[in-house]
């Protein structure tokens, strides 16, 4: 890798993997801005020949596409909220408290945490059903509850774990409460990990598609992982610019998060995915 | 009256004893400091006191009042981190007004207490700086302030200066000082430096193993050790310590070991094991009964040591620079007697021995 | 615990603070986790949701049934398949992107995007890539000269298996990548360079020094992916929804099938079970083995 031919191969060839690796996402976008009839030509045009956004257009005002994007919106802030607000209480709770059963809990939110949906489904199925919330975006709230909640507190611990005992000491000896410490000190130490732990419950609630489609079998409370799908269900003959161009309005907050905040994407994972 | 007080505290974590059974009186305005080595017990002793742990059995006293469950914000303490702990996300004012804050202390009396602190700490031009824009000399500053502005009846000290480098620690160490008699409250200081205890303390607490060695004046632990850890701890270079054994000699008894005899005028019993304590600036190389042979020499400019062979151990000795001495060399010695220390070598007490150099 | 007040307040609060956590925890996990067991021994029509005990009888039915061994095979051969895939490309892109090249924060997020994106979107897109006619799949390989015809690759076997397996490679191997990513960044490079100066060609400094330094991020990884693989719903049943007929099918999506297409939600809940008794027992069985090769290792 010392000369300069090899670097400018080694680079050719990374970027090559990279495009490959990216390229059906790049074709999502460069299908959703072509005119249904390009679609099928053969062979097939890379670079749209002519470029509209007529696919968007009809998304918006001719499917409840629009109607599916707010029950993701409410359900993924809604998830993001109650799991963040719980795991971080909890967390800070594992972190600097002493009782019994501690470390039996923070096992258990470990093996939670790999449990299989399809285990629990049926049962929350029947309990929702029971409380007669089924078919509400409430009860795909407290659904999600199962798998955000575990990962929240697993991923929240390991950062306040990084939080010196020290900054808490302080707060006591300076005159706070246990609560006063966790609020003036603890919770802006542990704003960063906060952050990284709202975005991937968000995203794990944007993306989650199993209990969707067992608990909620309307329109007003569809999210769009299955909305979308229906969409490609119900219609005749599939149109795929159309699906593509949700598939891109799908995956915006996706790439706004990638845009903005990668970088605490980055750190949640070097926190609690993987700890060597 | 004493100021604060530890009644028979013993502290264990699960089945790991930190603290065994600890009694300690610190009077009103003196400087005491906790020296041991890590893992002694001394930090745990004053987390105890600053209410961040709890005894398991005994009763710490502040004042005239029982403290054990009394939270830390409500002692009348201040406490001084090794890590300076301060607030990363706030401002050095906002970390100094911190205490102030939490005891309700109102805007104005807030800032003029802090302008006051900065004043003296020399950190007025520092204020509207985050702890990490700040060097470590600064950061300490400013954990003295945030201790400072409350004026608490006791300030704890958890090995403030252990983060320094050598020439700032001991500038420090001058302005601690200077700071203790200023402001007449009782300091109380956890190191595991012996210079930083002997210099500043007014008296020392030494501990070992969760228990207290000795407690007395710096002189005092240096010239009269408790008992062999305290001998063997303090001092710089350590005090030599030779065991041999106490034997019949004319009408009474001598100690003896392989290359060294010295008289025993009295107490100690004949065939009882001793160890005999020699600091380095009590062993007089050039003339005496005793031989030592040079094995190494370590000139530091206004001293040199020597290390020497005395009976098959090393020993350190401490000489003016400007004698030579060769390595290899074989070269007579003698002792202080009168500064000479005995301690039992089975339960480690000091032994009180008066020695005597044998008639030559 | 001593008993100490303060100490005893503290710790009341601590509870008070982990409450709402294992309050959760009771009512979402561990009753749906009993009550699984529970339906299980039962035969429940789904839409009545009227059943009748029968005891071991929905396991007895599983051991005899064909169809849940052929799942089981299925789930088993897509987990190491597409796990194999994951890792050997995870690590291969690491290394890789570890390395300076040019814009190197673009080319990550973009090896890492697959990940993020939800599954239904990389179905959409893969569907359409895989389109027999007009898919970009089929041509491209058409114009290599690999085929002569264009393949159906999500309705005969065994390229449904085959595509599903890909598609899984492809949507989580960034997971490993940003495992082996962070790891690498660990290594000192005086090992390296320690490496280099003893005569070692860049072969051996990968097998030498950052094989063994990946090794136990690697475990964890594997660990991780292996459950996740094992239980992955959405994926295979939006490409091929289990099939030809169950020639794709893996124990999930026996577990909806049972529940929501033959409306037996207590033969679904003993799959369901089963399958978790399976995924524990490997797990253990792994752990044990990781365990041992560690040990030796140390040795």
């Amino acid at each position: 890798m010392k000369t300069i031919a090899g670097r400018i191969a080694f680079n050719l060839f990374a970027w090559t993997v990279v495009l490959v690796t990216a390229f059906p996402l790049i074709w999502m976008i460069l299908t959703s801005v072509k005119p249904q009839f390009e679609l099928f030509r053969i062979p097939p045009t890379f670079w749209p020949e002519q470029i509209t956004f007529e696919h968007y257009v009809r998304l918006i005002y001719e499917t409840p596409f629009l109607k599916y994007m707010r029950n993701s919106l409410i359900l993924g802030f809604a998830t993001t909220i109650v799991v963040v607000v719980v795991a971080t209480l909890g967390a800070h709770s594992l972190v600097r408290f002493r009782y019994p059963g501690r470390e039996r809990l923070a096992q258990m939110v470990l093996f939670t945490y790999l449990l299989p949906s399809v285990v629990l489904i049926l049962p929350l199925y029947l309990m929702m059903v029971w409380l007669g919330i089924a078919n509400t975006i409430f009860s795909l709230v407290i659904a999600y509850t199962t798998f955000a909640l575990p990962y929240a507190l697993w991923l929240l611990r390991s950062f306040m774990q990084g939080i010196p005992d020290d900054l808490e000491a302080a707060a006591l000896v300076d005159g706070a409460t246990r609560m006063e410490a966790f609020v003036d000190v603890i919770l802006p130490q542990a704003l960063p990990g906060i952050i990284s732990t709202s975005l991937f419950t968000f995203i794990l609630a944007w993306n989650e598609y199993l209990y969707a489609l067992v608990l909620v079998n309307t329109d007003e409370a569809r999210p769009l992982t299955t909305g979308v799908m229906s969409m490609l269900v119900s219609a005749f003959n599939i149109e795929w610019s159309l699906l593509m161009a949700a598939s891109v309005m799908m995956s915006l907050p996706l790439i706004i998060i990638f845009a903005f905040l990668q970088t605490y994407l980055t750190r949640g994972f070097g926190a609690g995915g993987v700890k060597g | 009256m004493a100021d604060v007080l530890f009644q028979k505290v013993r502290k264990a974590f699960g089945s790991a004893v930190a603290v065994k059974s600890l009694d300690l009186a610190i009077g009103s305005g003196e400087f005491v400091s906790l020296l041991g080595p890590s893992g002694c017990g001394k930090t745990t002793t004053l987390r105890m006191l600053a209410g961040l742990e709890f005894p398991t059995e005994g009763e710490i006293r502040i004042g005239d009042r029982v403290v054990n469950a009394v939270p830390p914000g409500q002692r009348d303490i201040a406490m001084v981190f090794q890590s300076y702990a301060l607030y990363p996300h706030m401002s050095v004012a906002e970390n100094i007004a911190y205490p102030l804050k939490k005891r309700g202390i109102g805007r104005a009396e807030r800032d003029a207490k802090v302008a006051s602190v900065a004043a003296t700490l020399q950190l007025g031009a520092l204020l509207d700086r985050k702890p990490r824009q700040l060097s470590g000399g600064q950061q300490q500053r400013v954990a003295l302030g945030r201790a400072l502005v409350r004026d608490p009846k006791v300030f704890l000290l958890d090995e403030p200066l252990s983060n320094l480098d050598a020439k700032l620690r001991a500038h420090m160490r001058a302005e601690l000082i200077e700071l203790h008699r200023k402001l007449g409250k009782t300091f109380i200081y956890v190191t595991h430096d012996q210079l930083e205890a002997m210099t500043m303390s007014d008296r020392v607490a030494v501990m070992h193993e969760g228990d207290l060695q000795q407690f007395g004046a710096p002189m005092q632990v240096y010239e009269k050790p408790a008992n062999l850890f305290v001998a063997g701890f303090i001092g710089s270079p350590a005090m030599n310590l030779l065991a041999g054994v106490l034997e019949p000699s004319g009408s009474g008894l001598a100690f003896v070991r392989q290359g060294l005899r010295l008289a025993v005028g009295d107490g100690g019993q004949a065939g009882q094991k001793v160890t005999l304590g020699v600091r380095p600036e009590d062993i007089a190389l050039g003339s005496g009964p005793f031989v030592a042979t040079v094995r190494i020499v370590e000139p530091t400019g206004h001293e040199t040591i020597v290390i020497a062979d005395i009976g098959g151990q090393s020993a350190i000795v401490r000489v003016q620079p400007d004698t030579a001495y060769a390595v290899g060399s074989e070269t007579p010695f003698a002792v202080r007697t009168s500064r000479l220390h005995a301690f039992d070598s089975v339960t480690g007490a000091r032994l009180d021995l008066a020695f005597a150099l044998p008639a030559s | 615990m001593s008993g100490n007040p303060l100490d005893k307040r503290y710790a009341v609060l601590g509870a008070m603070l982990i409450a709402p956590t294992v309050l959760v925890f009771c009512a979402v996990i561990v009753y749906p986790l009993v009550s699984a067991l529970y339906l299980s021994l039962f035969t429940i029509f789904t839409p009545t949701l009227r059943g009748s005990f029968v005891g071991l009888g929905n396991y007895a039915y599983l051991v005899n049934s064909p169809e849940f061994w052929r799942s089981l095979w299925n789930t088993l051969l897509w987990t190491i398949c597409t796990l194999a895939l994951q890792i050997v490309f995870g690590v291969a892109a690491a290394l890789m992107l570890h390395q300076n090249i040019v814009f190197r924060s673009l080319a990550r997020s973009l090896i890492l995007f697959p990940y993020f994106v939800s599954t239904v979107v990389a179905v959409l897109v893969w569907r359409w890539l895989f389109n027999d006619l007009y898919g970009v799949m089929n041509h491209l390989m058409l114009m290599a000269g690999l085929i002569k015809m264009p393949l159906d690759w999500l309705g005969s076997m065994p390229n449904a298996m085959i595509s599903i397996i890909l598609v899984g490679a492809w949507k989580y191997f960034p997971f490993v990548v940003i495992a082996v990513l962070a790891r690498l960044q660990t290594i000192p490079d005086a090992l390296y360079e320690a490496a280099k100066i003893d005569g070692a060609g860049a072969w051996s400094r990968f097998v030498d020094i950052t094989l063994p330094q990946l090794r136990d991020v690697l475990v964890v990884v594997v660990l991780l992916r292996a459950i996740w693989d094992f239980k992955e719903f959405d994926l295979i049943y939006l490409l091929t929804g289990g099939g030809p007929i169950i020639a794709t099918q893996t124990l999930p999506l026996m577990v909806y099938k049972d529940a929501f297409g033959l409306n037996d939600m207590g033969r679904a809940s003993a799959v369901a079970v089963s399958m978790m008794l399976v995924m524990l027992s490997f797990m253990v069985l792994y752990l044990k083995l990781a365990g041992r090769d560690e040990r030796e290792s140390q040795r």
